[in-house]
């Protein structure tokens, strides 16, 4: 096994599923909290449904950006004939990353798991491997999509909301609207999350659907969904409100059913794409040490995308619905109409990342989305200095686990070669 | 405090000022009151009252500052959020001539004429009429805000503005009517208290002019 302590394969793991108990912890908040805030579901159904769809979306879907947190950043050619180097900096990048997490949260900043990892991988690279070890186009696209995903949830929760406005707020009767339309919403909702699980989601489980199967197959779930929302509005809604200021707290808890689907996309969508963070490196490690090389044609195995879903899963029932329970807390003031907005923006922008295997950051496109519901007159108020403090932590992650992540690189070449 | 992307949902506005519009009326509801006690002479009536009103008109003040305090200007509202600070201070300055009536009177305990009382009670009572309108239209406003500012909902609210528009001309007629049969008095009141008494009736008047201005500015919310 290479030239290293036997210890290093059992130290990645260990450093692999502590990040992912990390991103459980504090990160599935961020994806849920605006579901308990509007009160669309309770805690234990945000834990319950997180938990079933972080898995999933780690599971099915969280190779495609795991493949570019693995190989994509640092070119691993620059590391042909030293692969132990290569080794040892893929875990110092998860411990740095997983030391600035709590670092941060300490200190109170809002940084984001995704932008821990990368820097940190950009550190070794660009340590033992020079300015040629980094792949600059794929970082570049990576950075760029950081800033185009909150844009483009910001685009789509504006969209989104404003057509809610306009075909069921707006309306002299929102309730009837409302009747009539929340069904036609529920039918994206649901197509679109069964779509990003079979189309290339199922692999793993050895069941390749094509475009076209997977996508009539989306369509029927979709159509099902769009059936079931009619007959419980039939069943459950169909008396006219006595009050007309009845008619908006009405509307609103058709939006919660809806709520329930887009909290499950988010969940889904987050899974897919933070567990990345976590695995990547790992995966990565894995690799090299089963095959001595640095080839890493296979696809990621799917022990490690399920010991990722495991982590997150694990970090959700220790502390993290304590924090989603908090966050809800905080959040009054949006309504499931704003929310269901918002999370219809950030699932969808995330999700066609993740297909993308482009590692952004879901906390960001859902600040995006918010705000872009907010322009849309959907928000009673928003503290755009949250921006700031965001922009400010982006500035210092990148840095600070690149160097967090020299130092550890440092410490553990000395002990494990 | 942990800080957290959620940080980003600031404190709504609309409710505490809706809060700050139920504490005005608080101040106003109190005039007729007033009145009547100065038509049965009871002076510990008088008193009583103008010390809560001086209290509900502080506290209004203070809801007014909180609102201000909550408001810097990074947060982003629906609405541009200097109208939103105009309205507050036009809905403050409604408690500030409502007390301002209480307090003028008590300067000298004017005479109240036996002549005026009527045309007064019919201009006071239209008065009433204009703010409970206003008071209506803030009552909407969390509906308002339900609706995002729009479409069915903003039409009604300008309904509502438009009433309140033509109740307040009406305040305004009535208020000639009492001030040209105030000045028949002259020989009866002396010149002091018709000038006294023509600033309650200005102050008076000014509840319901208040009313029809902040009303004008809600439009404001609803144009954009």
């Amino acid at each position: 096994m290479l030239g290293l302590e036997p210890w290093v394969f059992w130290a990645a793991m260990a450093a692999c599923v502590y990040m992912a108990w990390n991103i459980g912890a504090n990160d599935v908040a961020n994806a849920m909290g605006t579901s308990v805030g509007s009160h669309a579901i309770t805690l234990k159904q945000a834990v319950l449904l997180a938990a079933v769809f972080e898995f999933a979306g780690a599971f099915l879907v969280g190779g495609h950006v795991t493949d570019t947190v693995r190989k994509g950043i640092v070119s691993t050619a620059v590391f042909q004939g030293q692969p132990e180097l290569f080794v040892l900096g893929m875990l110092a990048a998860l411990l740095a990353a997983g030391v600035w997490l709590n670092l941060a949260t300490f200190l109170g900043l809002p940084v984001s798991t995704t932008h821990s990892i990368i820097g940190a991988i950009v550190g070794f690279g660009l340590l033992v491997g020079g300015m040629s070890a980094v792949h600059w186009g794929k970082l570049g696209s990576v950075v760029l999509s950081w800033l185009i995903s909150p844009l483009c949830g910001g685009l789509m929760g504006w969209l989104t909301f404003t057509y809610i406005k306009r075909s069921i707020l707006n309306r002299w009767n929102p309730l009837s609207a409302a009747r009539g339309i929340v069904p036609v919403l529920i039918f994206p909702v649901a197509t679109i999350l069964v779509l990003s699980m079979l189309y290339k989601g199922l692999k793993n489980l050895k069941l390749d659907l094509s475009l076209n199967t997977a996508l009539m197959i989306s369509l029927g779930v979709g159509a099902v969904a769009f059936l079931v929302m009619k007959i419980i509005l039939i069943r459950k809604y169909s008396e006219r409100p006595q009050k007309r200021s009845d008619a908006f707290g009405q509307v609103e808890k058709l939006f919660a059913y809806l709520q329930v689907g887009t909290a499950c996309s988010v969940a889904f969508a987050h899974g897919a794409n933070d567990v990345a963070n976590a695995i990547g490196p790992f995966a990565a490690i894995v690799s090299v040490i089963k095959n001595g090389d640095l080839a890493m044609k296979v696809p990621v195995p799917m022990w490690i995308l399920a010991l990722g879903g495991m982590g997150i899963v694990v970090g959700l029932a220790t502390w993290g619905y304590r924090v989603i329970e908090t966050v809800g807390k905080k959040i009054t003031h949006i309504t499931p109409s704003r929310g269901f907005s918002a999370e219809f923006a950030t699932a969808t922008t995330v999700l066609v990342c993740s297909k993308m295997g482009l590692p952004i950051s879901t906390s960001h496109t859902l600040v995006g989305s918010v705000i872009g519901v907010g322009l849309a007159r959907g928000i009673a108020a928003l503290n755009l200095r949250v921006i700031l403090s965001i922009v400010n932590s982006w500035l210092i992650t990148i840095p600070a686990t690149a160097v967090v992540t020299v130092l550890i690189y440092l410490a553990l070449k000395m002990a494990a070669l | 405090m942990r800080r957290t992307i959620f940080d980003l949902f600031a404190k709504s506005p609309f409710g505490p000022l809706q809060d700050h519009m139920t504490k005005v009326m608080e101040c106003v509801r109190m005039i007729p009151d007033f009145f009547h006690a100065i038509e049965k002479g009871d002076t510990e009536q008088i008193r009583i009252i103008t010390e809560q009103v001086e209290t509900a008109e502080f506290q209004a003040d203070q809801i007014k500052n909180q609102i201000r305090l909550d408001l810097p200007s990074t947060i982003f509202t629906p609405v541009n959020r200097t109208d939103l600070l105009e309205i507050l201070s036009l809905q403050d300055k409604v408690s500030d001539v409502a007390e301002d009536v209480v307090v003028l009177y008590r300067m000298r305990n004017l005479p109240f004429p036996e002549s005026i009382r009527e045309l007064f009670w019919k201009f006071l009572d239209q008065v009433m009429v204009t703010a409970e309108q206003y008071a209506k239209i803030s009552g909407e406003l969390d509906e308002l805000v339900d609706a995002s500012f729009g479409g069915a909902e903003a039409g009604r609210m300008i309904e509502m503005i438009t009433v309140l528009t033509e109740m307040e001309h009406e305040a305004d007629l009535r208020q000639h009517e009492l001030l040209k049969k105030l000045l028949t008095l002259e020989e009866e009141l002396g010149p002091l208290n018709i000038v006294l008494w023509m600033r309650v009736f200005q102050c008076t008047g000014d509840i319901a002019n208040g009313a029809e201005k902040v009303g004008n500015r809600l439009r404001l919310f609803l144009s954009k």
